[in-house]
């Protein structure tokens, strides 16, 4: 809004959200706000910008449902998600044949979502969703035995640190979407989605194996060499 | 009673020594900068600098800081490497849900208090024992690595 209307961010003011003025719009899932409010917000201040020079000036702005994609929303029936987000993910590997460590010497993703609003927080995204996603390939053991965990400490569940994988490439491809704000799509969930299958299918290429499960830690690399 | 130095001014301790230093500064001192993220001291949430060392708060009984000096991210922010790092880190996008960042400041500033000029690999290892969630560490890293150029001098 602050952006479309050429004001700084702290001239916007907006009330905090509160149940008890907003009527129930389903859940919070897939950026569905991003796309959803964030274009109505957009669209909103596209006519307010019109009447910047008044006193005073309002505007309501309803959701429009774009062409094209049929819904009913009392059989549920027709096309639910309008926009996907794209992603693909390389990473390359380095194995020890004797300890079967792995060492990651390069990760590349590239994500279509549209077009990021603000490329810091999204490259923060990326980065973070991609690490996560690696943790569950190379380390994330979790096991359950009779309903109770048995890696649940810090000590035990291990996840990624700053040494565990080297620095990330990555970049978007410019594909804005038409209905979010400035082109933008969701993609908080997208990002965790391809770095660890690309990690497994490293490794097998590298010993020549094939993987079943994830993760493939290094302790249980040698028994799917067997 | 345990007589120590916090964020440069002398404090005391009145109550049981086994009670955890990230305890005593959040609840008895009120200042809630230092996290907890897991009590173990495995994530370095509660990363906080003892006579100048970085250590985990939440696995350091309180009698052991009598005569030390402690440093908080409240201490460290009003200072000019620490207004350094915090400009640093929010220019570089170092944060994202937040809840690492302070510790990763300590570990920032316990690493440029040994290295001025820290190689990726250096922040790398510097950082290591603090876990980030959300950010996949790299703005991070580069985050202290800008630090460390705009501060210079400073360290």
């Amino acid at each position: 809004v602050a952006s479309t209307l050429e004001v700084g961010m702290d001239d916007v003011i907006f009330d905090a959200p509160n149940t008890d003025m907003v009527p129930d719009s389903g859940p919070t899932a897939a950026s569905r706000s991003t796309m959803v409010v964030g274009n109505l917000g957009y669209r909103a201040a596209l006519q307010m910008k019109e009447k910047m020079g008044e006193e005073h000036a309002e505007v309501e702005v309803q959701y429009e449902h774009p062409e094209g994609h049929p819904w009913d929303q009392s059989t549920f029936k027709g096309d639910a998600y309008l926009g996907y987000g794209w992603g693909a993910a390389c990473v390359e590997v380095e194995v020890d044949k004797i300890t079967n460590e792995v060492t990651v010497k390069g990760i590349w993703t590239s994500h279509d979502i549209g077009r990021p609003i603000d490329e810091l927080i999204v490259h923060g995204q990326v980065n973070g969703g991609v690490m996560q996603s690696l943790g569950y390939a190379a380390m994330e053991k979790m096991e359950n035995r009779k309903g109770h965990f048995r890696q649940s400490s810090m000590s035990d569940y291990v996840i990624p640190t700053s040494m565990d994988f080297p620095k990330q490439e990555y970049f978007f491809v410019d594909n804005p979407y038409p209905w979010g704000p400035f082109g933008a799509k969701g993609m908080g969930e997208l990002v965790f989605n391809g770095a660890d299958a690309a990690y497994v299918d490293a490794v097998e290429r590298a010993l020549g194996i094939s993987c079943h499960k994830i993760p493939i830690p290094v302790e249980d690399i040698e028994g799917l060499r067997k | 009673m345990i007589e120590f130095r916090l964020n440069g001014k002398p404090v005391a301790f009145d109550g049981n020594p086994l009670k955890r230093l990230l305890d005593v500064l959040r609840d008895d001192f009120g200042i809630t900068g230092t996290k907890e993220g897991c009590g173990e001291g495995e994530c370095g949430a509660c990363s906080v600098l003892k006579d100048g060392k970085l250590v985990t708060s939440c696995i350091i009984p309180v009698g052991a800081v009598g005569g030390c000096d402690i440093v908080t991210i409240e201490g460290l922010r009003d200072t000019e490497q620490g207004k350094c790092l915090v400009e640093s880190f929010a220019e570089g996008g170092a944060v994202q849900c937040g809840f690492c960042i302070p510790g990763m400041v300590m570990a920032a500033q316990a690493l440029l208090l040994k290295n001025p000029h820290p190689t990726e690999a250096d922040v790398r290892l510097a950082i290591s024992g603090n876990i980030c969630r959300c950010t996949g560490y790299d703005l991070i890293v580069e985050s202290i690595l800008l630090a460390s150029r705009k501060g210079e001098g400073l360290w």
